[in-house]
């Protein structure tokens, strides 16, 4: 008896129902909400330039209306110095006394297991 | 212009695919996946309210967002790494340890 | 200078200090009093009686003293049909009855400590701290009992001279008999307290108040209630009249239990293993007296309702022969006193409840005297034969020891009623009561008096012969035994007591000498001038507890509504006193000669019943292993199965909940996610449904 190749399967589909109900709920609130017209920008007002002046707290100057940002700027920075320091460390093995490097070698037998094969 | 419904209504699609992702992958690096999606639907209803109320901060609050997205990346594919050191595996319905 | 009352509380305060002293003493385990406690026992209980003695004087000059001192808890709104809220109190009552028995219990008390002196210290007894503390805490108690001007003040010093009853029983606690006597006699009249608990609850409630005496005490609005002028809650749908009984009943269950009435008397003979002083102040001049002098007290009370009245004197009557025929069989002194006591209180009884309230306590006073005097006798006959009691083994002690032979003597002429000792007088005039108001009443009260009179004369003629056929075999005749031999008496602290009981019991039935009073026409009754007081004037009038009260309530028809036959009261004096007599002679026939024989072995199986107490101590036993333990083992069950089953349940539901629900932790992120995501959404739900978003 031939049994036919699969695909290894691996997704659980009934705790997906979960997700269709909320998305459910979701369309349901949005479709009989009312909100007003849109506002929009002006035609002209350039958009990009006004993000960079809310990051840098010039907004006074900027077009369109916006608010400071430069705090959070700062402090998003701090965040992702902290979060590379955390992936760094998280990644470290511990007591590594050998260099760990991205490359590999193809495959080629280390002396410790030319020994064990000489053994048996 | 475009009425704003729309745009909610495709991030809570994009949001729910990601959702079911999450809900239904057992890979590690899948579920991480879903997660970016997640955030990025979020995204879209920044955008959008920022084009509904003409205010730019939906769309700076934006850009932060996806700043930390990858951080949170970075750290989550650490955890990762050190969940295979200890697992073997990268089946997030192996460690089933913390439980009653 | 302050008057006597200002010190009144003195006479309870001072036995209790020497309590307390002798407590402090005995806990700390050295020897630190001389005599172990002796010495302040005997210096609290002078004072006591020298405080008496000045009450007593007081009192004589027509003052009284009715006041509440300490208001423990104080209701705040009237219920039912009451005019006033309730309050609970402590106070003082100094009527001429408490200020007679506050003499009596402490001159008593005295001549106790004295005689232990003779009796536990120079024996060499151990322990003694324990036995002053015992003796100290149970004079105060029971002086306090006799102070108390309400029945919740009563009760409460009732129980706790129950309490010291059972400390002192069991004083020699090591061996075996002693401490199951304990319990017996305490759970005996515990019984029996408990309807007088129930008693005391129904009087605060159907009368707001239970005060003794006064205007507003609960005897005086009975009186009003039942001749229409008041009203009272009364319960279970009984009428004013129905209901008074029944208080008063559940009060006598208290009374019988205390003074070892029938069926409630079994506790008393045995009671008769704790030390002989013991014996003669808790259970013949004092604590047993507890109950009759409750009667006596609440006597306007009783006075109201003719069947409690006739159930009393049954009771009486009855308890005086069935006692005395249990009394003729005994081999041992201490018991034949025992069962003396329990005959010689239903007199007392079946005088209460003839409706001679003097005669009643007439009685109570003589024989506190003659027996108190009756048991140190036998103490002293004890001490000499090395506790050996067995009177087959004494004999010819009245050469040996002539002090306690003479008075004994004295005590037992007194107990069997010959004149002119202090017995005659009470027990005949009790016997007159019984039968000139059960001649001269018409109802059922009548008849049953008559055959209470004629059970109490026939104990008459028991008490005779029991009593001397006790002085025969221990004092008279050759000594049977080697130590009877060689008995001596003791020192004076044993003789002095014995002495002052002595005159005591010949001289004290002069004070109501009636049947002079009638040949000669001399106002000789003084203890029936001092219980009746001036008619409607003084304390007579304002506290409501004069005999002349009573007498009109007694005899008034919406009370007992007695009358009273005419009878020359010598005449019915003779009868007794010739039935006394012969019961004595006989004594003195079968018994007098110098080896006499146990002579009432020849009665056969009779005797056998009535050596085994006609079975009533088996009965009880009986009673409680057959109808008791089932019923407590019943609630037993109930209480584990539905009582704890309940609470069990409750905690087991918990616990099988939480080893359910507990599994939904099983450690799978995605689940977790699942759950998170539903509860997000039924959150939304609920917010768009209450919020109206649709």
């Amino acid at each position: 008896m031939v049994s036919r190749p699969e695909l290894k399967s691996d997704t659980n589909y009934v705790n997906g129902l979960a997700a269709i109900l909320l998305f459910v709920v979701l369309v349901a609130v949005f479709l009989t909400a009312s909100f007003g017209e849109a506002a929009g920008f002006a035609a002209d007002a350039s958009l990009v330039a006004g993000i960079g002046y809310a990051l840098m707290d010039l907004h006074a100057e900027s077009a369109v209306d916006v608010e400071g940002f430069l705090a959070t700027f700062e402090t998003v920075g701090l965040v992702l110095v902290a979060a590379t320091v955390a992936a760094v460390t998280l990644a470290g093995r511990e007591g590594a006394d050998e260099v760990v490097t991205a490359l590999t070698d193809g495959g080629q037998p280390t002396e410790a297991e030319n020994e064990s094969e000489v053994e048996n | 212009m475009v009425p704003v419904e729309y745009y909610l209504v495709l991030s809570a699609a994009v949001f729910s695919i990601g959702l079911f992702g999450l809900l239904t992958r057992k890979n590690a690096l899948f579920f991480l996946m879903s997660v970016e999606l997640m955030l990025n639907a979020a995204n879209i209803n920044f955008i959008a309210f920022s084009a509904q109320w003409g205010n730019l901060t939906g769309q700076t609050f934006s850009l932060f967002v996806m700043a930390l997205a990858a951080a949170e990346v970075a750290v989550g594919i650490g955890i990762i790494l050190v969940l295979y050191r200890n697992f073997k595996d990268v089946d997030v319905t192996v460690p089933q340890s913390m439980r009653w | 200078m302050a008057g006597a009352f200002d010190y009144a509380l003195a006479i309870a305060l001072l036995p209790f200090l020497s309590f307390c002293l002798a407590v402090g003493v005995a806990l700390s385990g050295r020897d630190l009093l001389p005599k172990g406690g002796a010495l302040p026992g005997i210096a609290a209980t002078a004072g006591s009686l020298l405080l008496s003695a000045w009450v007593f004087l007081t009192v004589s000059g027509g003052e009284t003293y009715n006041e509440t001192f300490y208001t423990w808890a104080a209701g705040e709104a009237a219920t039912g049909s009451l005019s006033e809220p309730l309050t609970l109190s402590f106070g003082m009552l100094l009527d001429p009855l408490s200020a007679m028995m506050l003499l009596i219990v402490s001159l008593v008390a005295l001549l106790v400590h004295v005689f232990s002196l003779g009796y536990m210290n120079d024996e060499g007894e151990t322990g003694l701290p324990r036995y002053y503390a015992g003796l100290g805490l149970f004079t105060a108690s029971m002086l306090g009992f006799v102070l108390a001007d309400n029945l919740l003040m009563a009760f409460m010093f009732f129980e706790l001279v129950g309490l010291c009853s059972y400390l002192l029983i069991g004083f020699w606690f090591r061996r075996e008999g002693p401490p199951s006597a304990a319990k017996k006699a305490f759970l005996v009249t515990r019984f029996g307290d408990y309807f007088f608990l129930i008693g005391v609850v129904a009087v605060f409630a159907t009368f707001g108040t239970a005060k003794f005496a006064g205007e507003n005490s609960f005897p005086r609005i009975a009186e009003r209630a039942l001749e229409g002028e008041a009203t009272v809650n009364t319960f279970l749908g009984l009428g004013p009249e129905a209901w008074f009984t029944a208080i008063g009943l559940l009060v006598l269950g208290g009374v019988i239990g205390k003074s070892a009435q029938f069926p409630l008397h079994t506790w008393l003979p045995d009671a008769m293993e704790g030390p002989t002083p013991v014996s003669a102040l808790i259970h013949a001049a004092t604590m047993v007296a507890a109950g009759v002098y409750l009667v006596a007290r609440m006597y306007g009370f009783y006075a109201l309702s003719p069947t409690a009245l006739a159930i009393i004197a049954l009771v009486g009557a009855f308890t005086a022969l069935f006692a005395a025929s249990m009394g003729l069989v005994k081999n041992e002194i201490k018991q034949v006193l025992a069962y003396s006591t329990i005959s010689q209180y239903g007199y007392i009884m079946l005088g209460l409840g003839a409706g001679g309230y003097v005669a009643g306590t007439f009685h109570l006073l003589t024989h506190a005297f003659f027996k108190a005097l009756l048991f140190l006798g036998a103490g002293s006959v004890i001490i000499a034969m090395h506790h050996n009691e067995d009177m087959w083994e004494m004999g010819g002690l009245k050469d040996r020891m002539p002090v306690t032979y003479y008075t004994f003597l004295a005590g037992s002429l007194a107990l069997a009623g010959i004149v002119p000792f202090a017995g005659f007088w009470s027990k005949d005039e009790v016997l007159y009561e019984a039968l000139v108001h059960g001649l001269g009443t018409t109802s059922g009260l009548g008849t049953a008096l008559l055959v209470a009179y004629g059970m109490g004369l026939l104990a008459v003629l028991f008490t005779g012969f029991y009593t001397f056929r006790m002085v025969m075999l221990t004092f008279h005749g050759e000594p049977r035994s080697e130590t009877a031999r060689e008995a001596s008496e003791g020192g004076w602290n044993v003789k002095l007591p014995l002495v002052v009981l002595g005159i005591l019991a010949t001289t004290i039935g002069f004070v109501n000498m009636v049947p002079v009073k009638e040949l000669t026409g001399a106002e000789i009754d003084f203890l029936h001038q001092w219980l009746y007081g001036t008619e409607g004037a003084g304390w007579a009038e304002t506290l409501g507890t004069s005999g002349y009260h009573y007498h009109h309530v007694l005899f008034a028809d919406y009370g007992a509504g007695m009358a009273a036959a005419e009878l020359p009261s010598y005449l019915v004096g003779l009868l007794s006193l010739g039935l006394a007599l012969f019961g004595a002679g006989s004594a003195y026939v079968l018994y007098g000669g110098a080896d006499p024989d146990p002579h009432t072995e020849k009665l056969g199986s009779l005797r056998g019943v009535l050596y085994n107490n006609y079975y009533q101590d088996e009965y009880q036993v009986w009673l409680a292993e057959r109808v008791v333990i089932p019923l407590s083992k019943a609630a037993d069950v109930f209480d584990q199965a539905v009582v704890d089953g309940g609470v069990n349940g409750v905690s087991s539901l918990s616990l099988f909940g939480g080893s359910r629900l507990k599994r939904v932790q099983d450690g799978l992120v995605t689940h977790y996610a699942a759950m998170l995501t539903l509860g997000l959404t039924v959150l939304l739900v609920g917010f768009a449904v209450y919020g109206g978003w649709f």
